[in-house]
């Protein structure tokens, strides 16, 4: 039984695709989706500006996908983090005890560290030549 | 080009002592101005559009944030109110925290852009603890307005 399920994002449109699907895996199986962000932990005061941007641009991704979400009536919560993506991947597992993991296949982070690492299944999404 | 969250914030409905105590009656105080401003044509369509949002989802962001939100044809043109609450009100946060600072999104249907670019910019301008802190201890409504014309520049 899935009722939970952690989605992994980034600015990609592969993780934009994995987040459709997982929208509509969620709605089939009535399971809430955790959306979860990260941002890289940079040096504050050097790179404000910046980081004011990219955080824009990830709560962008997070309600886009949370509008999709909430048009297909799929329970949603968003998530935004700073740090190791890993790290904070996993913590958000402990956390919130998702029954299995999605992540896009062209995620930067590691296909056997995320396996390794990660307490439960993962499914990593391959974006279709269609999507 | 987007309009900036300055812009888009009512002055009337900047309230800085919120009287209600739970999630909706905190929602229908918040959208009291819009409708006496005309900016809200339906209020039993728009406060359904909110609910029906707030009861499949938190749109408390934690840090004692909340952002209820609404996309819907019951509403003319994109505006934001503004509510303290120095007891907070439950939005369901995930960090459990009750939600002291308060912004109510209102958008027209077709305006989907400008709603996301809003509730990105606002989501991270309320992350920063110097805005909460600002907002937490201005004395009026042009000390919001610096709060957050001042921090929405960087």
């Amino acid at each position: 039984m899935i009722n939970q399920i952690l989605l992994w994002l980034d600015n990609s449109p592969a993780a934009r695709a994995a987040a459709s699907w997982t929208i509509a895996f969620a709605r089939s199986t009535s399971a809430r989706i955790y959306a979860l962000y990260v941002l890289p932990a940079t040096a504050k005061s050097r790179r404000e500006k910046r980081n004011s941007v990219q955080e824009e641009q990830a709560w962008q991704v997070l309600y886009e996908v949370e509008d999709e979400a909430f048009d297909q009536q799929v329970r949603i919560s968003l998530l935004l983090e700073t740090g190791d993506p890993l790290s904070r991947l996993t913590e958000v597992c402990t956390s919130y005890q998702p029954d299995i993991i999605v992540v896009s296949a062209d995620t930067l982070l590691s296909a056997e560290s995320l396996i390794r690492h990660l307490p439960k299944p993962v499914i990593f999404y391959k974006l279709d030549k269609e999507d | 080009m987007h309009k900036k969250i300055s812009e888009l914030l009512l002055r009337s409905a900047v309230i800085l002592e919120l009287k209600a105590q739970e999630k909706n009656a905190a929602i229908q105080e918040l959208t009291a101005p819009l409708i006496a401003e005309g900016l809200v044509s339906d209020e039993a369509e728009f406060i359904a559009a909110i609910l029906r949002r707030e009861n499949l989802e938190s749109t408390g962001i934690g840090s004692g944030v909340a952002i209820p939100h609404a996309r819907t044809n019951a509403v003319k043109d994109a505006v934001l109110a503004f509510g303290r609450s120095n007891a907070g009100v439950d939005f369901s946060s995930l960090d459990g925290k009750p939600s002291q600072l308060i912004f109510l999104i209102a958008a027209p249907e077709a305006m989907k852009r400008e709603y996301i670019w809003t509730l990105a910019k606002l989501s991270s301008l309320l992350r920063r603890e110097e805005v909460r802190t600002g907002l937490l201890n201005a004395q009026t409504a042009d000390e919001v307005y610096a709060v957050v014309e001042r921090y929405e520049r960087l």
